[in-house]
Order: structure tokens, then C-alpha cells, then sequence
């Protein structure tokens, strides 16, 4: 046969040798530095945290499928996603609930991917921030991109998501703020890194623990996103305000005529962010209205004390402990309330 | 399933494991058939009903051309395979980037048309294996190889895992007898395989999507308000990351191959140290620019017809090279830009023939230097978001004015980058990877490879894809 070789192959060139010397050397030079790495980092107070990506998110949104009408569904931003802790919801109510929340994202596109999906019939608990009502919100953040790619996934990217997650629940250096350019800004900052102070469970739960940073600087920057916030998503008129509640009422019924529930809570804020809040997004002008027009099932922290007087470090979310305790209180209310059978 | 993706070493894990079980021959290749196929299906199972497609009307096809002696049916069995393959190239390839262009040109002419939008998913690597397919038809039809006596070992040469969605593009020539008996992995070859793996998944991991890749897309996504510096910035950025991006595709394909004992062609020879287009297109994507001038420069008559005749071949097999990247103007005009250079180049090759200064060290290194010049410039349309945004580029790259897209970091980070890359190339223009390897000590060759792997392990885990995956 007319062999044609169209092209060279360097491989075939290949004179190399020593290629096990070189490998042993290779393979065992990587393995202990990445276990003193490890090591370092953990008696430095580090811990494994989960990368929050959509496959993971993706893995919680298929599970609100399979749990049917025994799901329960958290919906919201950072503020459910720390503040509400699975742990003591589940202690409290029987029931483990499923975070699908999006931090910094508008809770809106999630409910309404939940309220298009039949197989969905288990409660709902959206947790809205007044900054997701304003104008052109539903784009914030990643959930459009996330449940796009939802509707899209692999098999492979599923098994791929459970890998990913197994490496980073094993390893501390994993953690983006060990990465090579985050050591390197350190350096320059002459900043020593600090344990992550919201590490994610594969739950996708957060935990808060603010004595491990610098509560000033993240203030600080809460209240500079708050403003820029309120900067690109301006409050809406009372008409254009009522088309939105009338939007979330569609999405509630389509829920509640499968059998399942939504109800809204706002979690608390406090301080410079909850006096912008009320500047912009006074309560009277959005949440009473869409109380009473959506005749949402609603909880405002404001409204029970057992839910308010909790002090924000940065304005915005929770600490762990005072989660724990917020999450209790809001439990024993549903319960009492019948939103939530045990 | 994309090599930098914990998946991938699972089943790559997986896979050696098994080839290297004590097996018959037939079994190890039925093994990697179904693996690949298995590979295929990561992205798209229903799109594998392609691959067979591919697969059988070549295989048909092949045996029945050389089983006529008429001219004519030769020639009809061709078009019918080229038809079939470059049909569903061009159905799910430029579809829509037909019926645009044919909205467009109605409206020129007043006349109101609005289709549906088509909705199609582009399966990924079709212009790869189509290509790969159809040489395996043009060779028997020019009489260049025999049809082949096994369907499985046919299939397995349009489905092998390593190269099958970017290449390098192999010959059926090249491939099949390799089938033939039992592959021998040394163990040198085996640690040189690894090896390739791991330098590829640096050039992809660490130098395009960590430290090139970001800064590219930061200028061309606000290319509107780039300046002079963060223009040039953002086009060396996307220059260094297009070459450690594909280049490192091609040497994980290679050195994957190589672990099961499988030789492929080398797809890059430090192409950034061309001296001239006509030697780029010899280093850049060796195995598209062989199939091109294989297959459709010489078929369409090379330089064999004539000094005015030859441009003209130059430009349509680089207008259609254009487009074979992407269903879009944008890419024609990337392929037309490369077309003129060559004949540019022709031209100025002729006049200065005789010339003794261009063999002078320094006036090679300005010749080196003039080429990515201009090379850039061609990049700028190839990553630009739409013409917009590229001629707004480009302007700017040539009237100074103020940029603050990028800071001093980033402008130090990409310089640095791009002048190791340059010089690098440079260094090795006349030698190899594998000679330039050869002479390092072995435990600087370990250390260096425990240098990368560490560095792997603790680079961020974005997933971004090839971006060949897209052609």
C-alpha cells in the first residue's frame, strides 16, 4: 500500500529517556509540597470550602424535582443562603431544606423558572430584598445564565460537579484565596490571607462567621454596593411596581395550583443599609403592596420580635450564631403559622 | 468532556487501565472506539448519529471508487460524499450564517424577509472530523491508498478520542497502519505522553485561561473605549492566548495518543518566530494547512496554472480556510487578510530572491518581528466581538491616545508573556520540543513537571473550553 505521510512526526523522533527517574521525582517532589501546603494552611485556621458554581446549583435544582411535594426551597441572594440555616430548619420542622438561592442574584428569574417546571409542588421560601424590585433587576447576578445552562446540562457535567466537589471538600488549597494570583496580590497588598469567613457546605449553605474578618472594610464595601445598586436599578413608579407584583402573583398561582406553597420573608437588615433601604424602598411602597396585592404568604422580620433585633455585621446578612437562632425563631412561626406541617 | 476537566482523567484513567489489561488486539481497539464514542457523547449523545453518518457514507463511498474504473462514476461517488459531509457541515455549521447573509443581501435589494430563527446546536468538532473523513475519500479517489479491509479500525480513525473535536487532523495514510498491529508503548514513550499531557494543560490552564485570556476579554468586550495601549495589550493578550490555547489542545491530543502508543502529527512549530506568511501557515495548524493545500489548492490547480492564476488560488483557498473557522464575515476577512500577505509575500519573495541581507541574523529577527505585526493585526477581526468593534480596534491601534482598561500590571504581565513567547520561539525555531527537552538534565525535567503540576492543582477551577471547539 501507498503510505502517505503528510506531515512529520516529531514524535517519532523522540530520543528522550530517564522517563521514570524523571516522573518518580516529578510525582513525588508535587505530593509533598501540596501535603506541607495543606497542612500549612489548616493549622492556620483554613478550611475546605465548595466553589458555588451552577453545576452545583443545578445538582440542588433537580433535587427540588425528585423531592416533589416534600421539598422545601429556599429562594433569594445572600441573605437566605447564610441566613437561614438548613441544619436547625430541619430540627425544627423535619423537613431539610433546599438551597437554590443565588448570592447577589434576583430571586425573580428562579421563581419563575420553578413556577414553568410541573414537576414542581413543594413550598417555596423566597427570601426578597428590595434592591431585586427595581427596574431591569431580574438581570443582576447569575441566575438567568445559571438555570440557562440548567436546561442545558450534561451528564458528563454532572459527574464532573460531583468530582469537583469531592476535591474541594478534601483539600484547603483548593480555595480560590490560596490560588497562585490571589497569593500574589497578597504579596502586594502585604496582606497575610485569612480563612474565608463564608465557607460553602455541598449544601450550598454558607456559614457567616464574621470574627474572622475585618467587619470596618466589609461594611465598608456593603454600603458602597448597596448605593451603586440603587444607582443601576432605580426604584420603579407605583404602576410599574404593581405589574411587577402582579407578575410574582401569576408565578404564586401557578405554584399553588399544583399544590404547592410561596411565601416571602424578609430577612433582616440593619444599620447605614437598612437606612438606604428605607430611603429607596420605603415599606410601605413595595412590601405592604405586595402583601396585599399578591396575597403572598409573607413574614417581615420587623413584625415579630423574635426575627428582629439581630445586629448585621456588615448591614446585610447574619452571623452563623445569630443564624441559628433567626432560623429557629422563623421555623417555630411557620410552623405556628401551618405555612410548614411537620 | 474537555481535557481540563477532572472528568477527563477519570476516564483517561479509566481507559489506560483497561487498554493496558492483557487483551487481544481487537479488543483494546473496540475498547477505544467505544471510548470514544463514550467522549463524544459528553457533549451531545444524539450528535454521535454524525459521526456515523461521517463514517459510513466514507467508508462506502472509498470502496466503491476503487472498485470503478469509469472516471465519471469516481467522480460522481466523490461529490456525493463531499455532499454529504459538507452538507451537514453546512447545515449545522453556517446555517444561519447563510440565511443571514441572504436577509442581508435581500434588504440591500428593498425586499422585506423575516424566517424563523433557526435554532441550531453546533456539534462540536464537525469541521474537524469531517475534514479527517474526507481525506480518507480524496486519497482513494486520487489513488494515493488502498480502501481499508476493516470498517472498526476505519471507524476508530474518524472517533479517536485524543484529537477527535480539535485535531490535529490526521490522514487516513498516516493513521490506519498503526492499527494494523498490536501499538508497543515504551515506557520512555509513556513518560514523554505524560509529559505532553501535562505542558499542553499548562499552556491552556495557566497561560491562556488564567493569565492571557482575561485581559483579551476585558479590552475586545469594551473595545469602544480601548486607547492605544489597552488596544495593543488586549490583541498580544489574545495572540498569546489563541496560540497556548490551541497549541496546548494539540499537545494534550498528542500526548494522549502517544500514552496508548499512537503517533500523531505535530499540529504547531514555534509559529510565532515565522519569517513570513508562507512559513506561518507551515508552523500554525499544520494539519489544516496541509488538508487546505492537499486538498483544495492543488485541486483547484496550486501554482500549476499560470502566475495569474495562482493569487487566485491563494485567495479562495484562504477566504474558504477563513471560513472554515467560524460561520461568519469576520473570519472571511481573517482568511482574505492571510490570502493577501501570501501574495504579497509571493511578490516581494520574487523581487528580492537574491537578496543576502534577509539571510542576516538581525534583518530575520525584523522580519520575525514584522510578520506578528501583522499577524496581530489579523487576530484583532478573528476575537473582535463584530466589525464594530474590530475596526474601532484597530484605529486605535494605530493613533495614540489615552486607555484605561488595563492597569501597569496587566500591561507588564502581557509584554513579559509575549516577549518570552516571541523569544522562545525564536530560540527554537530551527530545533524542537523534543530536542530542546532532551537536553535538559532529567531532574530539571522532573522539577519542572512537579512545577506544573503544582501549579495545576492550585489554579482556579474555570472550566472555559477550548476555543477550537467552536470550529
Amino acid at each position: 500500500m501507498n503510505v502517505l505521510l503528510s506531515t512529520s512526526n516529531s514524535n517519532e523522533r523522540m530520543r528522550l529517556r530517564d522517563w521514570g527517574r524523571v516522573w518518580l521525582i516529578g510525582l513525588l517532589t508535587t505530593v509533598i509540597f501540596l501535603g506541607c501546603w495543606e497542612i500549612f494552611w489548616r493549622t492556620r485556621g483554613f478550611q475546605p470550602t465548595i466553589q458555588d458554581d451552577w453545576g452545583i446549583w443545578a445538582k440542588v435544582r433537580r433535587q427540588a424535582v425528585s423531592q416533589g411535594e416534600r421539598a422545601i426551597i429556599l429562594v433569594g441572594a445572600s441573605r437566605i443562603q447564610t441566613g437561614l440555616h438548613p441544619d436547625i430548619f430541619e430540627e425544627v420542622t423535619g423537613k431539610r431544606p433546599l438551597v437554590l438561592a443565588i448570592d447577589g442574584s434576583s430571586p425573580i428569574p428562579v421563581l419563575e423558572n420553578l413556577a414553568e417546571d410541573d414537576r414542581i409542588a413543594g413550598t417555596v421560601i423566597c427570601s426578597l430584598n428590595p434592591m431585586f424590585l427595581g427596574e431591569d433587576s431580574d438581570d443582576f447576578g447569575r441566575s438567568k445564565k445559571w438555570i440557562r445552562r440548567y436546561n442545558e446540562q450534561k451528564w458528563s457535567s454532572r459527574i464532573e460537579t460531583q468530582l469537583s466537589i469531592f476535591v474541594e471538600q478534601a483539600f484547603v488549597f483548593r480555595y480560590t484565596g490560596l490560588q497562585p494570583n490571589q497569593l500574589w496580590q497578597n504579596l502586594v497588598d502585604k496582606q497575610w490571607p485569612r480563612p474565608f469567613y463564608a465557607p460553602m457546605r455541598p449544601d450550598r449553605y454558607r456559614t457567616m462567621d464574621f470574627s474572622l474578618i475585618d467587619v470596618e472594610r466589609i461594611l465598608r464595601g456593603r454600603i458602597k454596593r448597596e448605593l451603586d445598586f440603587q444607582k443601576s436599578a432605580g426604584p420603579l413608579s407605583h404602576e410599574q411596581f404593581i405589574d411587577k407584583v402582579a407578575r410574582i402573583d401569576r408565578l404564586i398561582q401557578k405554584i399553588e395550583n399544583r399544590g404547592g406553597r410561596v411565601m416571602f420573608i424578609r430577612f433582616p437588615s440593619t444599620g447605614v443599609v437598612r437606612q438606604l433601604e428605607g430611603q429607596t424602598w420605603p415599606r410601605k411602597k413595595y412590601w405592604d403592596i405586595l402583601v396585599t396585592n399578591a396575597g403572598a404568604k409573607a413574614i417581615h422580620f420587623e413584625d415579630y420580635p423574635t426575627l428582629s433585633g439581630f445586629d448585621c455585621p456588615d448591614g446585610s446578612h447574619l452571623d452563623v450564631r445569630d443564624a441559628e437562632i433567626f432560623t429557629r425563631s422563623l421555623a417555630e412561626i411557620l410552623l405556628e403559622k401551618k405555612w410548614i406541617i411537620r | 468532556m474537555v481535557f481540563n476537566s477532572i472528568i477527563f482523567f477519570a476516564f483517561f484513567a479509566m481507559v489506560l487501565f483497561i487498554y493496558y489489561l492483557p487483551l487481544p488486539w481487537k479488543a483494546k481497539k473496540t475498547h477505544l472506539w467505544i471510548s470514544s464514542y463514550l467522549f463524544y457523547a459528553a457533549w451531545n449523545p444524539p450528535f454521535v448519529l454524525l459521526l456515523w453518518i461521517s463514517t459510513i457514507v466514507d467508508w462506502f463511498v472509498g470502496k466503491a471508487i476503487a472498485d470503478t474504473k469509469k472516471l465519471m462514476k469516481k467522480r460522481s461517488l466523490l461529490i456525493f460524499s463531499l455532499s454529504v459531509n459538507l452538507g451537514l457541515l453546512a447545515y449545522f455549521k453556517y446555517g444561519e450564517f447563510l440565511l443571514d447573509s441572504f436577509i442581508v443581501a435581500l434588504k440591500a435589494l428593498n425586499i422585506a424577509f423575516h424566517p424563523a430563527a433557526p435554532d441550531v446546536v453546533l456539534p462540536v468538532g464537525i469541521s474537524f472530523y469531517t475534514f479527517q473523513s474526507l481525506s480518507y475519500t480524496f486519497d482513494i479517489y486520487r489513488g494515493k491508498m488502498r480502501p481499508w479491509k476493516s470498517f472498526s479500525d476505519f471507524a476508530l480513525f474518524v472517533t479517536f478520542f485524543p484529537q477527535l473535536v480539535a485535531g490535529p487532523i490526521v490522514r487516513a495514510a498516516d493513521f490506519l497502519p498503526q492499527l494494523k498491529s498490536p501499538r508497543k508503548t515504551s515506557a520512555d514513550q509513556l513518560g514523554w505522553g505524560f509529559c505532553l499531557l501535562t505542558m499542553g494543560l499548562f499552556q491552556k490552564v495557566i497561560l491562556a485561561d488564567s493569565l492571557m485570556g482575561p485581559i483579551a476579554d476585558k479590552v475586545y468586550s469594551q473595545a469602544g473605549v480601548a486607547g492605544f495601549s489597552d488596544a495593543w495589550i488586549g490583541t498580544l493578550a489574545f495572540s498569546g492566548q489563541i496560540f497556548f490555547d490551541f497549541s496546548g489542545y494539540s499537545n494534550c491530543a498528542i500526548g494522549a495518543a502517544l500514552c496508548l502508543g499512537f503517533v500523531l502529527p505535530d499540529n504547531f512549530r514555534f509559529p510565532y518566530a515565522s519569517i513570513g506568511f508562507t512559513e506561518f501557515w507551515k508552523r500554525w495548524h499544520i494539519s489544516l494547512s496541509t488538508w487546505l493545500r492537499d486538498y483544495l489548492y492543488i485541486s483547484l490547480g496550486g501554482n500549476r496554472k499560470g502566475k495569474a492564476r495562482t493569487p487566485v488560488n491563494i485567495m479562495i483557498t484562504m477566504l474558504l480556510g477563513g471560513l472554515w473557522h467560524g460561520a461568519s464575515w469576520r473570519f472571511i476577512l481573517w482568511g482574505g487578510l492571510h490570502g493577501i500577505y501570501l501574495v504579497v509575500e509571493r511578490g516581494l519573495r520574487h523581487i528580492f530572491k537574491d537578496a543576502d541581507f534577509f539571510q542576516q541574523t538581525g534583518m530575520r529577527l525584523v522580519l520575525v518581528l514584522i510578520t506578528y505585526f501583522f499577524l496581530c493585526i489579523t487576530w484583532v477581526f478573528f476575537r473582535a466581538e463584530d466589525f464594530a468593534s474590530a475596526f474601532a480596534l484597530i484605529s486605535t491601534m494605530f493613533y495614540p491616545g489615552e486607555g484605561n482598561l488595563v492597569d501597569q500590571g496587566e500591561i507588564y504581565q502581557v509584554l513579559i508573556i509575549s516577549f518570552l513567547l516571541l523569544w522562545v520561539h525564536w530560540k527554537l525555531r530551527e530545533s524542537s520540543l523534543e530536542a530542546f527537552m532532551g537536553n535538559l538534565p532529567w531532574w530539571i525535567r522532573g522539577v519542572a513537571i512537579s512545577f506544573i503540576l503544582i501549579l495545576l492543582a492550585l489554579a482556579p477551577s474555570d472550566e472555559r473550553a477550548f476555543i477550537y471547539f467552536q470550529f
